[in-house]
């Protein structure tokens, strides 16, 4: 060939590289790249058969992807090792040029006795890319010429080789991927559907507080509360057995069926009863669901539960620090329909008397610290160094404790409180400067009962004092009957909270300023007083036929 | 309540006692200022007094304006400890003057 032919050829089989490249970066479909990428690189050789194998995935056979000429082998299978050409250029990631197989005796005449084909002259490179072989492209018999071929159709294959390695490790790995997003984007859609049946957004003051946390994206367990019209709270905590979007979706079910039915029946008992009956009758894979479902009235401190086969719930007795446990004497939800009969699930109940109720999953008393489980002493003790919070700040407290020890959760862990905010004191009285005296000895006593700072006190009664003043001064402005001051003082955990209503027209809280301590003006500091003693002070909804509602919040120290 | 003003070599002492609030408050700044009216010296006896809140406060300040507006003089003394944090809380302890007793406020 002259240096003339030669650049030309060469120019020829850039062109061809560049063509490949572009084609296989265009198609992600596998079996088409390497057709399309055969068909022309039997075309630009000139070959007369051309085939392409690949690896299987154990990497012990090649077999035939895609092939061009009169024989069609697709989908022949070759073991993988030195005894064929194609074998041995995997193996050895290089290439092989038998330019005439008359002259070599490594050829096995026998496949062409069967096939009926000739074979002259073998052309095979290496599927290689960065090291990794995933197979070899053959070309038989050059038509051109002396059927022969050469050093450069070697070079061009090679090169050819390499790019549709390339094209088709990337078409794989596009797969893989998809499929992993696949997977990845249902279990977060599964997980968004658990995390919106949680509920949100509960004031801290709400008796009922929780925390889930999941081992995976998605949990099997859950936890619900709400408040009906008439003040009583309805919550429940439950386990579905299994995993992933399956229990997700059984999980949301049930979640729903008890909120929906919790506004109108009002026996717990009951209400799982049905959702029993409901569960099996639409349950399809074995799957089931572990309860504890009940009714609070904050009001009169008392729980009303029942329990399908959930790890019993504990009442803890703040002052003996003593704990009662309640085992479930039924089977979980979704097993057998009717199990129970028409009186519903056995009920429980239990009178809070200003302490915590508290129901969670297996997955805390099967955590693990310093690979020994929890178990129900651990949780026991865990919840008794909680106890002594406000129950909205229980559940993170008690995921602190498990993350400061290295505690190890296996399955998911939910956990639920039901908390009775201990009455202190409950008293109206008429607007008048002459009862402040009257307010603040009944304040003190009430303060005196779960806190013994004697500076913590008198700020409590100086700020209610003040609140006070600020209604008959501002709110009432001048005394008529009926101007009365309800006030009320309860406790929530080490939180002291004291609720002043009057019945005066509604004030607007940004015209309420607090002056500023430079400003000595005769009346006025009372608010600043307030906000500076108390943690919390703000006006609140008020009930329906009251005025306003002043709230002050105050952490004491027992 | 009624304030009692005694005097003792030309100084004016009121004696408080009991809870000053708001029902009484007006009564001991009248007491105040009619006594600052009357003396160049006025000390508010507050060995009696168990409980004062903002209003009380209120009725200081306006005392001791009025001291100011006259040059007379005017403090507090035996302040217990409860009084003494209400004081605080206003940032008015550091500007009257305090006692610890009411012979202190004499010379």
């Amino acid at each position: 060939m002259s240096d003339l032919d030669i650049v030309n050829e060469s120019v020829n089989h850039l062109a061809l590289i560049a063509e490949m490249n572009y084609k296989f970066t265009k198609t992600r479909d596998i079996k088409k790249v390497l057709q399309k990428g055969l068909e022309l690189v039997a075309a630009h050789l000139d070959a007369e058969a051309a085939s392409v194998f690949l690896q299987n995935d154990d990497k012990s056979e090649l077999i035939c992807r895609a092939c061009t000429g009169p024989i069609d082998i697709e989908g022949l299978s070759i073991p993988a090792n030195e005894k064929s050409i194609i074998g041995e250029a995997v193996l050895k990631k290089t290439s092989k040029l038998v330019r005439d197989v008359t002259k070599d005796s490594d050829f096995d005449v026998n496949v062409d006795k069967k096939t009926g084909f000739v074979t002259r002259s073998i052309l095979c490179a290496p599927l290689q890319f960065e090291n990794d072989c995933i197979g070899a492209i053959e070309v038989i018999n050059k038509r051109a010429g002396n059927g022969l071929f050469n050093e450069q159709d070697k070079k061009l294959l090679e090169a050819l080789g390499s790019s549709a390695a390339l094209a088709i490790k990337n078409a794989r790995m596009a797969k893989e991927l998809i499929g992993k997003e696949v997977m990845r984007k249902e279990l977060e859609l599964a997980a968004e559907i658990q995390r919106g049946l949680l509920p949100e957004n509960l004031p801290d003051d709400f008796p009922v507080h929780g925390i889930n946390v999941p081992a995976k994206t998605v949990s099997g367990d859950f936890f619900d509360t709400g408040e009906l019209k008439d003040g009583r709270i309805w919550f429940n905590l439950g386990d579905v057995s299994g995993k992933g979007m399956n229990a997700a979706l059984l999980m949301a079910k049930t979640s729903s069926l008890f909120r929906c039915l919790a506004k109108t029946i009002h026996s717990p008992g009951k209400l799982l009863a049905i959702i029993n009956d409901e569960l099996c009758e639409t349950n399809s894979l074995g799957m089931f669901v572990t309860m504890v479902g009940g009714f609070f009235d904050p009001a009169t401190g008392k729980v009303r539960f029942a329990n399908a086969g959930h790890e019993p719930p504990l009442y803890f007795n703040s002052e003996s620090k003593t704990f009662i446990d309640f085992p479930a004497d039924a089977p979980p939800l979704g097993i057998v329909k009717d199990i129970v009969g028409s009186e519903g699930y056995p009920e429980e109940e239990i009178n809070l008397n200003g302490d915590s109720f508290y129901v969670f999953t297996d997955g805390l008393t099967e955590a693990k610290t310093n690979k020994k489980e929890l178990g129900d002493k651990g949780v026991r003790k865990l919840i008794s160094n909680i106890s002594e919070l406000p129950a909205n700040e229980q559940p993170k407290a008690l995921l602190d404790i498990l993350n400061s020890t290295k505690t190890k959760l296996n399955d998911d862990v939910t956990f639920l409180v039901v908390n009775h905010h201990k009455k202190l004191l409950s008293m109206q009285i008429p607007a008048k400067a002459e009862n402040l005296k009257k307010i603040r000895t009944k304040i003190k006593k009430a303060v005196e009962k779960c806190c013994s700072c004697e500076k913590t006190i008198h700020d409590i009664v100086l700020a209610v004092d003040e609140a006070c003043q600020n209604i008959i001064r501002h709110a009432y402005k001048e005394y008529r009957k009926g101007n009365d001051i309800i006030i009320e003082v309860s406790q929530n955990g080490d939180n002291i909270i004291v609720h002043i209503t009057d019945f005066a027209p509604a004030v607007e809280p940004d015209k309420i300023v607090p002056r500023d301590f430079n400003d000595i003006q005769a009346g006025g500091l009372g608010t600043s007083f307030i906000r500076e003693i108390m943690d919390k002070a703000e006006f609140i909804k008020p009930p329906k036929n009251a005025g306003n509602l002043f709230e002050m919040v105050k952490k004491v120290k027992k | 309540m009624t304030v009692e003003i005694k005097d003792k070599n030309g100084t004016a002492i009121a004696v408080l006692s009991g809870d000053i609030d708001l029902s009484n408050s007006p009564e001991v700044r009248d007491s105040l200022v009619k006594a600052i009216a009357e003396s160049k010296n006025v000390i508010a006896d507050m060995s009696k007094v168990e409980y004062i809140d903002s209003s009380c406060v209120a009725s200081f300040v306006v005392a001791f304006q009025e001291a100011k507006k006259k040059n007379s003089r005017f403090s507090l003394a035996a302040v217990n400890p409860k009084a003494m944090r209400v004081l605080q809380l206003a940032r008015l302890d550091k500007v009257f003057t305090i006692h610890n007793s009411v012979d202190d406020g004499i010379e």
